[in-house]
Formats: structure tokens, C-alpha cells, sequence
């Protein structure tokens, strides 16, 4: 299996406005059922992007293609290419594990380990080759995702014993304790009361001065809030999902090109 | 019920509240206009009352916006239509402020000779009445080509205003005992110039709510 080479897997600070992954003329199947259809997007490094859209759309799927993470479903098929540093993710010789721990990823509901604040951090950080100081690493994580002062006198208690929006925190941190380069979220604070999203989305604009973030959010408010660039997906009378319109949050919530994307965001359908 | 029945609804009111209060400033221009022409000090007293119920007119339409903004987090056109809303009456109030200043003026001229200005006066405001009319019409119906059409008016009102104040300045040069009363012509005709700038302001800010462009129109 062959990693995909380029950029260390240390967190990219480069602000300068690239690419860090590129979608080119993706189509994916659930069976026979094509679910996305023809989608080129690229998510430009240290940047937060938004995917909207309403229900059906494709959006998570979209973002789960952007590291392997559909293949984990049985009976579906990805075509076109996912280009991160110049190599298709979906190379044959390229190792998905690899690229999950390059692309981590933050789920609609937190999904901590049954296991103390400080092993959910460690664990990944440990299977992952780790070498230096853990105690370390699990402050440093719990530090940026604004969560030490919250737990630092209780690193041995249960994850689960955390509130939702710290839960989701949490997860956050795990996946930023292996150091991956970019992070996709989906609907992360979907499940959490306004504090905890608005914590989270404090966090996502803390986290991208460090790491890509694609997200996908069915909040509008949300995504003009938290990203850069925005993406509008729809879907067609085959139920495939296909990108209608994709450019800065500013342009895309107060002078949208199409009126697809406006008559969405305004509300008046999805 | 269709998709933001309640925010359409709000938009529809907001809407007929600005059409309402623009109805206001051309009524008061109006009879600011016979008050001036006719030296009714009743009816000049009248419009300088009156102009109060404008500026609660704005206070009540800017609170609605504020009230669409907070509540239903308008975007985009929706968003666009509500800032002009906020921008306009602002405007509106603007006009309404000088139809305040012609009444204000009825009974500070006596004088044969510029009281023999007041029809060129006259025609001057009534162009400006009819942008005023006319805007707020291409507001209410979202139309950025009459909005334009409306702002060429200007170059006419300047026109006018420009033949007006030489007629004032010849007068005033003739006699020096009537500047203060020249002053007082020129004055009320620089308003209906400003008058033009206002309706021009208003153009430009529906331009913007239809095309989210910011433009000069008449610069």
C-alpha cells in the first residue's frame, strides 16, 4: 500500500488560498442507485467549507468520499477522482487507513469510546505510532479544542459522563490528536443545545488556522456563520444529488448566481 | 400555505408601509406647495405639524426591518430588500424634511419680484413630486429599470434648479434690499435639488436590492 506522498503530517499553515483535496467528475453509486452525480469541488487549505442542500442532496456523501469512508458500506461504487497532493485517494495501491488518519472525521452525534477523556485522545495517538509525551499530547488536544479547563481534574473519568456539546469536543480533539490534515464534520452540532454549537463553532473557526475543514450543515445561519465557501447541492428527478453552486459564503447568502441557490437559502424550498 | 408564508406576509406590510409614508412626503410637498404659492399660513402650519407623523412613519417601518432581521434572518435578495427598506425611508424622511422647510418659508416673501419666481419654483418641485412618486412605485415593485429612468430625472432637476438660481441672483443684484429674501428663494430651491439627490439615493438602492450591485447613478 503506498501512503499519498507530499506535505508531512504535521497540521498545514499556509494561508495562502490552494487546494488541499479536489473532487473531479465524482459519481457514486448505493447499488444501482446513483446517488451523486458529476461533482468537481476543491476545498482550498485552511479554509472552512460549508456543504448545504436539502435532504437527499448527496452532501454527506460527498464528504464521506473525501476519505474512503463510504467504502465501508456494502454494495456501492465511487468513480472519478478525489485528488489530495496530486494522488487519486481511490488509487488502488493507495492504503484507505492512511487516508483516514490524514482526513479525520467528526460525526453528527459525539461517539466517544466508552473509556476515560484521557484514553480517548491517547488511543488513537497510541495506535497511530505515537512516540512522544502523551500526557502532553492529550492536554495539548484538549487545549485547542477548549476543553481542558472543563476537565483537566478529571482525565480519568468516563467520556460518557461528559455533557453532549463536551462529548462532541472531544471527539474533535481525538481526531485532531493524530494529526490530520483536514477535518470533515458532519452536522456536528446538529445534536447540541445553542451553547455547545455556538462552542463548536468558536472551535471550527479556531481549528481552521491549522486544518481543512469540510462540513456539511443543514443549519444556514450556521454555515454563513462558520465558513469560508459555501457549496449548494440539489437534487435531480432521479434523486441524484448534483452541485448547483459553490463560491465565498458572502457571495453565496447576499448575491447568489443561481436562483436555485437563492430560492434555498431564502427558504422557500428543501 | 407556500414556503415563508409569515415572512412574505411581514415583507408585504413592510412594503405597504413605505408606500404609505412615501404617499405622505408627496402629499406634504404637495401642500407645501399650494401653501407657498398661495401664502396659506394655515395650510404651511398644517405640513410642519404633519411632518411629525413622517417621522414616526420611519421610526415604525426601521423597527420592522429590525423586527424581519432578528426574526426570520432574511439572506440574500430578502436581506438586500430589507437594508434598502432601512436606507430609503431614511431618504423619504429627507423629503419630507423640506416639504417642513418650504412651509416654513410662507410669509418671507413679499416682494413682487420673487414672489413672481414661485411658478419656476413650482415646476421644479413638481418634477421632484413625481420622482418621489415614481421611485417609491419602482421600490414597491422591485423594477431597477424604472429606478433608473427615475434617477435621469435629476439632470432635469438641476437644470431647473441651475435657471432658477440665476433668476434669484439677478433679482437680488437689482436691489440689494431683497437678498434676504433672495436667500430665502435660493434656499428652497437647493432644496428640491437636494430633493433630486435624495430620489436619486433611493434609485441607486433599489438597484442594489434587485442586483446586489452598488451604483452610481447620475454621478
Amino acid at each position: 500500500m503506498q501512503n499519498v506522498e507530499g506535505g508531512s503530517s504535521a497540521p498545514n499553515t499556509d494561508t495562502a488560498a490552494r487546494a488541499a483535496i479536489e473532487i473531479s467528475r465524482l459519481n457514486f453509486f448505493y447499488g444501482n442507485f446513483h446517488a451523486v452525480k458529476d461533482v468537481s469541488i476543491s476545498f482550498q487549505t485552511n479554509e472552512v467549507t460549508a456543504l448545504i442542500g436539502p435532504s437527499g442532496c448527496g452532501k454527506s456523501t460527498v464528504l464521506r468520499t473525501l476519505n474512503r469512508m463510504n467504502e465501508l458500506i456494502p454494495e456501492t461504487r465511487t468513480e472519478g477522482e478525489v485528488l489530495f497532493h496530486g494522488t487519486n485517494i481511490y488509487s488502488r495501491d493507495v492504503d484507505p487507513v492512511d487516508i483516514r488518519r490524514r482526513i479525520g472525521m467528526v460525526f453528527q452525534r459525539p461517539n466517544p469510546f466508552p473509556r476515560s477523556i484521557y484514553d480517548n485522545i491517547a488511543w488513537g495517538a497510541k495506535i497511530n505510532g505515537y512516540q512522544g509525551d502523551m500526557a502532553e499530547l492529550v492536554e495539548t488536544c484538549l487545549q485547542k479544542t477548549a476543553l481542558w479547563d472543563e476537565v483537566k481534574d478529571k482525565l480519568r473519568q468516563s467520556a460518557m459522563r461528559l455533557s453532549g456539546g463536551q462529548q462532541q469536543r472531544l471527539c474533535i480533539a481525538r481526531a485532531i490528536a493524530i494529526e490530520p490534515e483536514i477535518l470533515l464534520m458532519d452536522e456536528p452540532a446538529s445534536a447540541l443545545d445553542p451553547i455547545s454549537t455556538a462552542k463548536i463553532e468558536d472551535l471550527i473557526d479556531e481549528l481552521k488556522k491549522n486544518y481543512t475543514i469540510v462540513i456539511v450543515t443543514h443549519n444556514m445561519q450556521q454555515a454563513g456563520r462558520i465558513s469560508d465557501r459555501t457549496a449548494f447541492f440539489m437534487v435531480d428527478e432521479n434523486r441524484a444529488g448534483y452541485l448547483v453552486e459553490h463560491g465565498h459564503t458572502k457571495e453565496i447568502f447576499f448575491n447568489p448566481k443561481d436562483s436555485r441557490t437563492e430560492a434555498y437559502i431564502s427558504g422557500r424550498f428543501g | 400555505m407556500g414556503l415563508r408564508q409569515h415572512y412574505s406576509e411581514n415583507l408585504e406590510q413592510l412594503y405597504q408601509n413605505i408606500l404609505r409614508m412615501g404617499t405622505m412626503v408627496e402629499e406634504a410637498m404637495k401642500k407645501a406647495l399650494v401653501a407657498i404659492s398661495d401664502q396659506d399660513d394655515t395650510l404651511a402650519r398644517q405640513v410642519i405639524e404633519e411632518d411629525i407623523r413622517i417621522d414616526e412613519m420611519q421610526a415604525l417601518i426601521e423597527d420592522q426591518c429590525a423586527l424581519l432581521i432578528a426574526t426570520e434572518q432574511p439572506v440574500a435578495t430578502d436581506l438586500r430588500e430589507v437594508l434598502t427598506a432601512v436606507k430609503i425611508v431614511s431618504n423619504i424622511e429627507r423629503i419630507g424634511d423640506h416639504a417642513r422647510h418650504i412651509a416654513r418659508a410662507v410669509g418671507k416673501l413679499r416682494n413682487p419680484a420673487l414672489l413672481a419666481t414661485v411658478p419656476r419654483f413650482r415646476k421644479l418641485a413638481e418634477v421632484g413630486i413625481g420622482m418621489v412618486h415614481d421611485a417609491v412605485t419602482a421600490f414597491v415593485e422591485q423594477d431597477a429599470d424604472k429606478a433608473r429612468e427615475v434617477a435621469d430625472r435629476d439632470d432635469t432637476i438641476d437644470d431647473m434648479h441651475k435657471q432658477l438660481y440665476e433668476q434669484i441672483v439677478v433679482i437680488m443684484k437689482s436691489d440689494p434690499t431683497l437678498v434676504e429674501e433672495g436667500i430665502t428663494m435660493t434656499l428652497l430651491a437647493r432644496f428640491m435639488e437636494r430633493l433630486g439627490d435624495h430620489v436619486t439615493n433611493i434609485c441607486e438602492w433599489i438597484v442594489f436590492a434587485k442586483q446586489g450591485k452598488h451604483i452610481e447613478l447620475n454621478s
